[in-house]
C-alpha cells in the first residue's frame, strides 16, 4: 500500500464525517488527481439522470395562487361573503387547519374569512389550455412547457417558510441544509472554473445559509450581475499590479510544492493548491459570465433587458442561462427585497402583484424560450415557487394574508412533462385537496431528475425524517 | 439484563450454533444484520424486548421461532399498517425483503461467534471513571507512557520532536491564538536552558491572551451568540450577553475549575445570588432565551446541556425512547423539568440604570410551579397531562439520588432594587437628566433670542409679500386650461388610464408607473406654471409633478443615457408627504435633500402646486406658501413640459403656464428654506413657538429636579422599609416619598397641558377638535393631581420602587403579545443546582471525559472520541480509552484545573512530535490514519486565529480586552481581536465566515473546509493587502539584508526555516518584482509577504 493512497484515506476519513471541503474533493476527483479520493458521495448520480442543472426561481413574500396559476371563479361569485356563509364553510374545520405551526405570532398569518374577488382575469393558453392569470402573458405563451402543481402545502405561516421551502424543515426544528446544498454535496461540479452553487438576488434574514451541517463549503456562492465586481473578494481591495500578481501566484505554487519535500502527498496541501487554481480561474471566468456584451439585441429584448421594469430580473435570468450553459449545477435566484419579500401583498395586492409580475414575467418567459431553443431546457430544471400562497379572504380591504394550506408552484424542463397541471385546491383555493404535496416533494422531484437518492446522502448522526426526503411527483415526470 | 444472564444466553447461543456456509453467512452479516440493527434492534434488542423478542443474533431469532415459521417475513411484508414492521418509517425495500427471504430459505445459519448486543450498563462511557494504572515506563509524561504501550503493540515508532521554530509557533497559536514575533522567536531560540520549553509554556499560560484563545473554543461549545431578531426586535439570545463572554475569558485566565464553571453557568443564580460577577456565568442559560416558543427554548436547553456537558443526545428522546441509549422519552422531559422554572432577566449594573444600554443578562427561577408534561410523540400540542414530570436523570446514570433543595434567596436577589448601586445609578442618572435639561433650556433661550432678533429686523424692513397672481388676465397666460374639454391638440396622453370629465381630467391606473399629460406647447426658458389637483389615492408614492426640459419622446419608457428631465412634484406618500425638486441626468433620477420640503399633502384635499423657474433657480409654492427655493445642479436645456403622475390616482382641475415676469422677485435658494421666517407674520409665529419651547424646557428642568428629589425620598423610604425601622419613621418617610411622587406627577401633568395648548395654537383647523379634547383631559389630570396633594395621603398608596432588573418578556404562542410580567420569587427551586452537582459529581461517568475530549481535540487536532457530542452507544469508541480516562481523572483530582491539563498535554512528547511523515514509511503502512498518535496532526487555523495573526504580525492588533462587541459597521476598521466581533446567527463577519466561523446554533467541532473563496479572501481582502505592507516594513526595519528578510519572513509567517530551493525561488521572485515598472525593494518585499500569507503553511499549524 503506498503512502499516497494512505494519506488520501486519512483525508477521506474526515470527509466521511463532513468535516472537510467536500466540494473540493469532488473537484480533485474531476481533475484526475484523486480517482480514489472519494469516499461518499462519489459526485456521480445514483441512477441515470434526466437533468444536469437547476434554476430555482424563488419569489420572496408569497405569490397569490389565485392571481397566478390557480383560478378560482367562486371568489368572484361569493366576494364579500364570509366563508362560513358560503358552501365552503367546511374549509374552516379546525382539524383541517391544524397543520399550521406558529413561529412568530403577529398580525399576519391569520385566517381571513371575507372572500376577496380575483384581482385579475384569466385565460386558457396554449395547446394544453392551462389557465393562467393575465398578469403573466409571457409565461402564458410558454405554458405548454410548464408542469403546474396546484396542490402544495407547508406549515410555517410566517416568512420563515422561505427557509422551510428551501430546506424542507420548519424553522422551529433548527437549521437544515437547503436543496441546493444537497445537490452540491451529492453531485459537485460540472465545470471547474465556476462555483457550482450560486445565489443571485435578495437573500434576507430567513435564508442566508445553505450548508448548515453539510458545512459551509456547501453554502451558495453569492454572485452579483455586475461584471466589474460580481463576486465577494473577487477583486483586490487595493490596487495591485497584474504582473506582480502573476509572479506571486507562481511563487505560491512553487513554495507549496517545495513544502511537499517534508510533507509529501499531504491531501490538504493538494486541495489548497487546487483551490488556489480554481480561485484564480474564477476571477476570470465569473466576470466573463456576467459580461453580456456578446449577447444579441434580440436576446436582450427577449429577457426584457431593454426595459426598466424587467431589466434587473431579466439580467439575472440571462445570467442563470449563461451559468447553466457553462455547467453550473444549481442557480438560485430570489426575487424581491425586504425582510418579508416584495410579493408580501397584505394590502394593495393588485398594485403589488401586477408590478411584481411585470418585473418577472417576461424575463422568465424569455429564459424558458431561450433555454428551449438552445436545447438546454431538456437538461435544465426550472422551478418557480414562493414560500406560500395567499388567503382567499381579504386583508386590509385590498390585500391577502399568508396562506399555507394550498398554493401553486410550477416546474419546467429537465425531463418533466410539458403542459400539464397536477393537483388541485378546493373551489376557493383554500386547501390543497387533490394530490397534496409538501415542499419536500418538489425537492424529491428535482433530486430524482438529477439522478440522486436523498437517502444515500445521509450524514452519520444527522437523522432525516421521512418527510424530509419527500416523494417525487411521478405524475409530472415524462 | 444483568451480565450473568447475558453470559448464559451467549453460552446457549454458542452451543446451538450450526455450521455456517460462507455465502449465506456473508449475506446475513453484511446485509441483513445491519438492516436489522438499523430498523429493529431499538425495540427488539438489548434496550427493549418488545413482545419478548430480540433480533440481535440469529440464534435468538431461531429460538423465537420467527424465521422458519415465516412470521418475520409476514410482519415485514404486511400491508396492514397496524401489523407491519417496522412500525415507523418506510417499509423495508423489496430487495431487502428478498435478502431476508433468501437467507431464511437457505437455512438461516447462525454465525459461530455471534455476540448479542452488550447491555448499556456495559457501555464504556457509562462506567465510572477510574484511574488506569500507568505502565512501567521511563517516560516522564504519563500521556507518552500510555501511548508507548500502543506504539509497542502496533510496532510503531513515534516521530522525532519538531523544530524549535515549529514548536514555538505551535505553542503560541495553540495557547494564545497569535504567532510569536521575531523578537520572541529570537529570545527562545537563544535560550540554551533545557527548561526553555517549560518557560514558554508557563509564560503563555499566564498570558491573558490565553483566556481569549481558549474562551473562543468554549464559546463554540457553549453556543455563544450575540442577540439576533428581526430588525431591531430582540428574538434570540440577549443584549449585553458579552458579559458572559468576558466571564468566560476571565474565569479561564484565573484557572477557575471546570466543574465550578459548569455549576456557575447552570446555577450561578442559586449558588451566588448576590454576586453580579458570578451571575454573568448564567449567560449560558440567558443565551438560550427565545421570544416566541418556550418549548423550543426548553428543548434546545436540554439538547445542548446534554451534548456540551454529557456527550448525550437527549434530543433523540423528545418524540420517542432513544433508539440507542438508555434514555426513555420520559427522561427527556425529566431533564426539561430541571429548567422549566427558569427565565431570564437583566440586572442593573453600577453606573447604568437603563438595562437597554447595559446590564447583566442572567437566569433566575421565575415560574416555580409550572408543571412539565411529556408531549405525546413530541408534539407540543399534545401534552400528557395525566402525569407531571419531575426533574430527574436517566435511571442508568443515577449513581446517587438527585438532591433538590429549594434555595431561599437573599432579599437583594429577588428585590434587586435593594442593591446600593441601583439607587446610586438611578440618582446619578437623575442628576445627569437635570444637567441635560439645563442645557436644553439654555438652547431654547438662545433660540428665542434669535427669533426675536429676526422679528425685530423684519418689522423694521418689511419683506415684499410673496408674489400674488397679479397677472390674472387670461391673455398673459400661454396656457390656461380648466379642462372643460380635453384638447388633444394641447395635450398628448401617455401611460395610465386617463379619463376626462367636463371640468377635470383624472388618471385611474394604480401602481408604481409613470403617466403624463404632455403639453404640446413649448414653454419659455423662464416660466411660471401651476396645477390644481386632488389626490384620491395610490399605492404608495402618490406623486403629482410638473416636469420641464423633458427630452424623452415617451415618458413611460425607460430613460436612456441621453435623456434628462427636471421636475417638481408633490407626494402624498404616507408618513413623508412633501414637495420635492428633483432631476434626471443621463437616465438616473436624483432627489437632493436641499430640494425637499416636508409638508402635509393629504388625500382628498385640493392643492395648487405652482413653480417659478428662472435659470437654475426654482421656487415652488404649495397653496401659495413658498416651500422650496433651490438651484438645480442640472444645466437647463430645451425640452418639453408635462404634468406627471407616479403611483397615484389624481384629479386635475386647472393648469396654467406663462412666461415669468422679469420683475418678479424670487427667493434665493437657502440651505434650509423651511427655517427662515420670511415675513413679520411668520417671524412672529417663530417667536411664539420659541417661547413655547422655552416654557416646556423650563418645565422639563423642574420635572428633572423634582424627579431627583422624589428619587431621594423614595430611596430613603424604601431603605427604611428594608431595614424595618420604627413604624413611625417608616410612615413618615413613606408619606414624604409619596408626596414627592405626587408633586412630580403634578408637574408632569402641567407639562402635558402646556404641550397640548401649544400644539392647539399651531394646529390645522381640522385637527383642532382633537387637540382640544387632549387639552381638556390634560387639565383634568392636573386637577386630579392637585386634589391628591391637597388631601391626606391615602394609606393604600404605595411607593414606586426602582427598577433593579428587567425580566426578558416571553411571548407564548397564541397570545401574540408579551406575557404579563412575572415577579421575581424569593425562592429558587434548587433544581439546576442539583443538576449541576450531578453533572460535576466525581461519580458522573461523562462530564470529565467529554471535557477532556474537547481539550485534547483542540490541542492535538483530532479528538479521542470522534463523535464529540455523542458518547452514547451510537457514538464512536475511543481508540485510547485508558488515555482518556487517565486524563479525566487527572482533571478531576487536580481540582478540575484546565491549566493543569493544558500543561500536561503540551509538554508531552506526543504534542511536540513532528507532523511530517518523512522517514516513517513503516508507520504509514501500519497506521495510515495516525490512530495511535505516532505523529502530530496538522491543524487548519481557526478563522479568528487567521485574522488575529495577520493583524498581530502587522503590529496593528489592538489588545484591549472585553467590553461590548464590535458592531458589523465598525469591523472593517477595527483591530480588536476577532472574538470581540459581533457574532450572531444573522450577523457575522464576512472574512471570518469564509474560514468556517462557528455556527452559533451548534458547533461542537469546527468545520475545516478548503474552498476557493478562502483563496480569494487571502489574496484580495483589504485586511491582507494592508497587512502585507506593514508586516514587510516591520521585518525590513529589523532585517535590511534580503537573505535575513527571507529567513525571518518564513519564520514568523510559516514557522519554518526556508530550504535552499525556497530561498532561491523567493530571491528570484524578489528580483522579478523589483524589475517591474515602478518596482522597488519595499514593494517586492511586500509581495513576498503576500505570497507567504497565501502559503498553505500559513493557514496550517504544522
Amino acid at each position: 500500500m503506498n503512502r499516497n493512497h494512505q494519506n488520501r484515506r486519512t483525508f477521506l476519513a474526515d470527509v466521511g464525517q463532513g468535516f472537510t471541503g467536500l466540494a473540493l474533493g469532488a473537484m480533485l476527483h474531476q481533475e484526475g488527481q484523486g480517482a480514489e479520493l472519494h469516499g461518499k458521495p462519489t459526485g456521480q448520480p445514483h441512477f441515470a439522470p434526466r437533468a444536469k442543472s437547476v434554476i430555482w426561481l424563488f419569489m420572496n413574500g408569497g405569490v397569490s395562487q389565485m392571481e397566478s396559476f390557480d383560478p378560482k371563479p367562486m371568489l368572484n361569485k361569493y366576494a364579500g361573503k364570509t366563508i362560513a356563509d358560503t358552501p365552503f364553510a367546511d374549509t374552516q374545520d379546525p382539524k383541517k387547519l391544524a397543520l399550521e405551526r406558529l413561529v412568530v405570532p403577529d398580525a399576519n398569518g391569520n385566517q381571513r374569512n371575507t372572500l376577496y374577488p380575483l384581482q385579475v382575469g384569466y385565460d386558457k393558453y396554449g395547446e394544453s389550455g392551462i389557465e393562467i392569470s393575465n398578469w403573466f402573458p409571457h409565461l402564458a405563451r410558454n405554458v405548454d412547457k410548464l408542469a403546474v402543481v396546484r396542490s402544495m402545502w407547508t406549515t410555517d405561516s410566517n416568512h420563515g417558510a422561505q427557509t422551510q421551502f428551501h430546506s424542507g424543515r420548519h424553522r422551529n426544528d433548527g437549521n437544515f441544509p437547503t436543496l441546493g446544498a444537497w445537490v452540491h454535496y451529492g453531485l459537485g461540479s460540472l465545470n471547474h472554473n465556476l462555483p457550482q452553487f450560486i445565489s443571485i438576488g435578495n437573500r434576507e434574514y430567513w435564508n442566508k445559509r445553505d450548508g448548515h451541517y453539510l458545512g459551509p463549503a456547501h453554502d451558495a456562492v453569492p454572485l452579483r450581475v455586475d461584471p466589474k465586481n460580481p463576486l465577494v473578494f473577487g477583486q483586490p481591495g487595493r490596487p495591485v499590479q497584474a504582473d506582480a500578481r502573476k509572479i506571486g501566484q507562481q511563487l505560491i505554487g512553487q513554495l507549496n510544492t517545495l513544502r511537499g519535500v517534508e510533507y509529501p502527498d499531504d491531501p490538504a496541501m493538494a486541495a489548497r493548491i487546487a483551490s488556489y487554481e480554481l480561485a484564480f480561474r474564477m476571477q476570470r471566468s465569473v466576470p466573463e459570465v456576467m459580461n453580456f456584451s456578446r449577447e444579441t439585441a434580440e436576446t436582450n429584448r427577449l429577457y426584457g433587458i431593454d426595459k426598466a421594469p424587467t431589466r434587473a430580473f431579466g439580467q439575472q435570468c440571462l445570467a442563470a442561462r449563461r451559468l447553466v450553459e457553462r455547467g453550473v449545477r444549481f442557480v438560485q435566484i430570489q426575487h424581491g427585497a425586504g425582510g418579508a419579500g416584495s410579493w408580501d401583498a397584505h394590502s394593495a395586492l393588485k398594485a403589488n402583484h401586477s408590478k411584481n409580475a411585470m418585473a418577472v414575467d417576461q424575463p422568465i418567459g424569455g429564459l424558458l424560450e431561450d433555454l428551449d431553443r438552445r436545447g438546454l431546457l431538456d437538461e435544465t430544471l426550472v422551478i418557480f415557487a414562493s414560500e406560500f400562497g395567499r388567503t382567499p379572504g381579504s386583508q386590509s380591504s385590498n390585500g391577502r394574508d399568508h396562506h399555507i394550506f394550498g398554493f401553486s408552484v410550477w416546474m419546467a424542463g429537465g425531463g418533466l412533462k410539458r403542459g400539464v397541471v397536477h393537483g388541485a385546491t378546493d373551489e376557493i383555493g383554500f386547501h390543497a385537496v387533490e394530490n397534496r404535496h409538501y415542499v419536500t416533494d418538489v425537492h424529491a422531484t428535482i433530486l430524482h431528475q438529477l439522478g440522486l437518492d436523498s437517502r444515500k446522502l445521509e450524514i452519520p448522526g444527522r437523522k432525516r425524517l421521512d418527510i424530509d426526503h419527500g416523494k417525487p411527483i411521478r405524475e409530472i415526470i415524462a | 439484563m444483568n451480565r450473568v444472564r447475558c453470559f448464559l444466553l451467549l453460552s446457549v447461543l454458542l452451543a446451538s450454533a450450526g455450521p455456517l456456509r460462507a455465502e449465506e453467512g456473508q449475506l446475513y452479516l453484511e446485509e441483513i444484520k445491519p438492516l436489522l440493527r438499523a430498523r429493529c434492534y431499538a425495540c427488539h434488542g438489548v434496550l427493549k424486548q418488545e413482545s419478548d423478542m430480540r433480533l440481535d443474533t440469529a440464534q435468538q431469532m431461531h429460538d423465537a421461532g420467527i424465521l422458519k415459521s415465516g412470521k418475520l417475513l409476514a410482519r415485514v411484508t404486511s400491508d396492514d399498517l397496524d401489523h407491519r414492521m417496522p412500525p415507523e418509517g418506510e417499509p423495508l425495500e423489496a430487495e431487502q425483503i428478498a435478502s431476508i427471504r433468501k437467507w431464511i430459505a437457505t437455512g438461516a445459519a447462525v454465525p459461530q461467534d455471534e455476540v448479542a448486543e452488550i447491555t448499556p450498563q456495559d457501555h464504556w462511557a457509562f462506567q465510572r471513571i477510574e484511574r488506569p494504572a500507568l505502565p512501567a515506563s521511563d517516560l516522564d509524561n504519563p500521556i507518552d507512557a500510555l501511548l508507548a504501550v500502543k506504539y509497542k503493540q502496533q510496532g510503531l515508532t513515534p516521530q522525532p520532536t519538531g523544530s524549535r521554530l515549529i514548536l514555538l509557533r505551535r505553542l503560541y497559536i495553540d495557547l494564545i491564538g497569535i504567532p510569536p514575533t521575531t523578537a520572541e522567536i529570537a529570545a527562545f531560540e537563544n535560550d540554551k536552558s533545557p527548561q526553555w520549553y517549560q518557560r514558554v509554556v508557563t509564560r503563555l499560560l499566564d498570558d491573558p491572551r490565553y483566556g481569549e484563545r481558549w474562551g473562543r473554543h468554549w464559546m463554540d461549545v457553549w453556543r455563544y451568540s450575540d442577540w439576533w431578531g428581526l430588525g431591531q426586535q430582540l428574538r434570540n439570545s440577549q443584549k449585553h450577553i458579552w458579559h458572559w463572554r468576558d466571564w468566560i475569558v476571565e474565569s479561564l485566565n484565573e484557572d477557575m475549575p471546570y466543574d465550578q464553571m459548569v455549576r456557575l453557568m447552570l446555577a450561578g443564580d442559586e449558588l451566588h445570588p448576590g454576586d453580579l460577577d458570578k451571575l454573568r456565568g448564567t449567560g449560558y442559560l440567558a443565551r438560550n432565551w427565545f421570544l416566541f416558543n418556550r418549548h423550543q427554548w426548553m428543548e434546545e436547553t436540554v439538547e445542548h446541556v446534554g451534548k456540551a456537558f454529557l456527550g448525550l443526545t437527549f434530543n433523540c428522546a423528545k418524540c420517542h425512547d432513544h433508539k440507542f441509549d438508555p434514555i426513555a422519552q420520559q427522561d427527556f422531559y425529566r431533564m426539561r423539568a430541571f429548567f422549566e422554572p427558569y427565565h431570564v432577566r437583566t440586572d442593573v449594573l453600577p453606573g447604568e440604570p437603563d438595562v437597554i444600554r447595559d446590564g447583566i443578562p442572567r437566569a433566575f427561577d421565575g415560574e416555580l410551579d409550572t408543571p412539565t408534561y411529556l408531549f405525546v410523540r413530541g408534539n407540543e400540542k399534545n401534552p400528557d397531562k395525566s402525569l407531571i414530570m419531575k426533574p430527574g436523570v436517566p435511571e442508568m446514570l443515577s449513581f446517587k439520588p438527585i438532591q433538590i433543595k429549594p434555595v431561599t434567596l437573599p432579599a437583594k436577589a429577588w428585590q434587586p432594587e435593594r442593591q446600593p448601586w441601583v439607587r446610586e445609578a438611578h440618582l446619578a442618572a437623575a442628576a445627569k437628566k437635570i444637567e441635560t435639561s439645563q442645557g436644553a433650556r439654555k438652547k431654547a433661550e438662545d433660540q428665542l433670542l434669535a427669533a426675536r432678533k429676526t422679528l425685530a429686523k423684519l418689522a423694521k424692513d418689511p419683506q415684499p409679500m410673496p408674489v400674488k397672481e397679479e397677472a390674472t388676465k387670461a391673455d398673459q397666460f400661454l396656457v390656461h386650461d380648466t379642462f372643460q374639454t380635453l384638447d388633444k391638440k394641447r395635450w398628448k396622453l401617455f401611460g395610465g388610464e386617463w379619463v376626462h370629465k367636463p371640468g377635470h381630467v383624472e388618471q385611474n391606473r394604480d401602481g408604481a408607473q409613470r403617466a403624463a399629460l404632455r403639453l404640446q406647447v413649448t414653454p419659455p426658458r423662464d416660466f411660471e406654471a401651476a396645477v390644481r389637483f386632488t389626490i384620491r389615492g395610490g399605492s404608495k408614492w402618490r406623486s403629482v409633478g410638473l416636469g420641464f426640459d423633458v427630452t424623452q419622446p415617451d415618458p413611460t419608457q425607460p430613460f436612456t443615457a441621453a435623456d434628462s428631465e427636471q421636475q417638481v412634484y408633490a407626494s402624498a406618500v404616507a408618513g413623508g408627504s412633501k414637495v420635492h425638486a428633483s432631476y434626471n441626468k443621463t437616465g438616473k433620477w436624483t432627489y437632493p435633500a436641499g430640494g425637499m420640503r416636508a409638508v402635509p399633502v393629504e388625500l382628498g384635499k385640493e392643492y395648487t402646486l405652482r413653480i417659478q423657474v428662472r435659470g437654475t433657480l426654482i421656487n415652488a409654492f404649495l397653496n401659495d406658501q413658498l416651500v422650496v427655493a433651490w438651484h438645480t445642479p442640472l444645466a437647463r436645456r430645451d425640452g418639453q413640459f408635462q404634468v406627471t403622475t407616479f403611483d397615484v390616482l389624481p384629479i386635475f382641475r386647472e393648469f396654467s403656464l406663462k412666461a415669468l415676469d422679469p420683475s418678479v422677485k424670487m427667493t434665493e435658494a437657502a440651505t434650509k428654506p423651511s427655517q427662515q421666517p420670511l415675513t413679520a407674520k411668520t417671524a412672529q409665529a417663530a417667536v411664539e413657538k420659541a417661547e413655547g419651547a422655552l416654557q416646556l424646557a423650563e418645565m422639563d428642568l423642574q420635572i428633572a429636579q423634582a424627579a431627583k428629589e422624589s428619587l431621594q425620598k423614595r430611596a430613603a423610604a424604601l431603605q427604611a422599609t428594608w431595614k424595618v425601622q420604627g413604624e413611625d419613621l417608616q410612615q413618615q418617610t413613606k408619606e414624604t416619598a409619596i408626596r414627592s411622587q405626587q408633586q412630580l406627577a403634578l408637574l408632569k401633568a402641567k407639562r402635558t397641558v402646556a404641550d397640548a395648548e401649544m400644539r392647539l395654537t399651531s394646529a390645522a383647523a381640522n385637527k383642532k377638535a382633537g387637540i382640544e379634547k387632549e387639552v381638556a383631559t390634560a387639565r383634568q389630570g392636573v386637577e386630579a393631581a392637585e386634589k391628591k396633594i391637597a388631601a391626606p395621603v391615602d394609606p393604600k398608596e404605595t411607593i414606586t420602587s426602582f427598577v433593579g432588573a428587567k425580566w426578558s418578556a416571553t411571548r407564548f404562542l397564541e397570545s401574540r403579545t408579551d406575557d404579563p410580567t412575572i415577579a421575581f420569587p424569593p425562592q429558587s427551586t434548587g433544581r439546576r443546582t442539583a443538576l449541576a452537582n450531578w453533572i460535576t459529581d466525581r461519580d458522573n461517568p461523562l462530564a470529565a471525559r467529554v471535557a477532556i475530549n474537547q481539550i485534547w481535540m483542540r490541542h492535538m487536532g483530532r479528538p479521542l472520541v470522534s463523535t464529540v457530542f455523542d458518547f452514547g452507544r451510537k457514538g464512536s469508541r475511543p481508540d485510547h480509552p485508558q488515555l482518556l480516562d487517565w486524563l479525566a481523572v487527572e482533571l478531576m483530582e487536580n481540582g478540575w484545573s484546565m491549566k493543569h491539563v493544558h500543561r500536561l498535554i503540551v509538554t508531552s512528547a506526543a504534542y511536540r512530535m513532528s507532523s511530517s511523515v518523512v522517514g516513517a514509511e513503516t508507520n504509514v503502512a501500519k497506521d495510515p490514519e495516525n490512530r495511535y498518535w505516532w505523529r502530530r496532526e496538522p491543524i487548519r487555523l481557526q478563522s479568528q486565529v487567521m485574522r488575529d495573526s495577520i493583524l498581530s504580525l502587522a503590529g496593528t492588533l489592538d489588545l484591549t480586552m472585553g467590553g461590548p462587541p464590535v458592531l458589523a459597521a465598525a469591523q472593517a476598521n477595527s483591530r480588536r481581536r476577532s472574538l470581540y466581533f459581533f457574532h450572531s446567527n444573522n450577523a457575522r463577519n464576512l472574512f471570518l465566515t469564509t474560514f468556517d466561523e462557528a455556527v452559533v446554533t451548534d458547533c461542537y467541532r469546527r468545520e475545516e473546509s478548503i474552498v476557493p473563496q478562502q483563496a480569494l479572501a487571502l489574496t484580495n481582502s483589504t485586511l491582507v493587502l494592508d497587512a502585507t505592507k506593514q508586516i514587510s516594513q516591520r521585518l525590513a526595519s529589523e532585517a535590511p539584508d534580503e537573505g535575513v528578510f527571507i529567513d525571518r519572513a518564513f519564520a514568523v509567517l510559516l514557522g519554518m526555516k526556508p530550504g535552499e530551493d525556497e530561498v532561491a525561488a523567493s530571491s528570484r521572485a524578489l528580483q522579478a518584482w523589483r524589475q517591474l515598472p515602478g518596482g522597488s525593494d519595499e514593494q517586492a518585499r511586500a509581495h513576498l509577504i503576500w505570497t507567504l500569507i497565501n502559503h498553505n503553511d500559513f493557514v496550517t499549524l504544522r
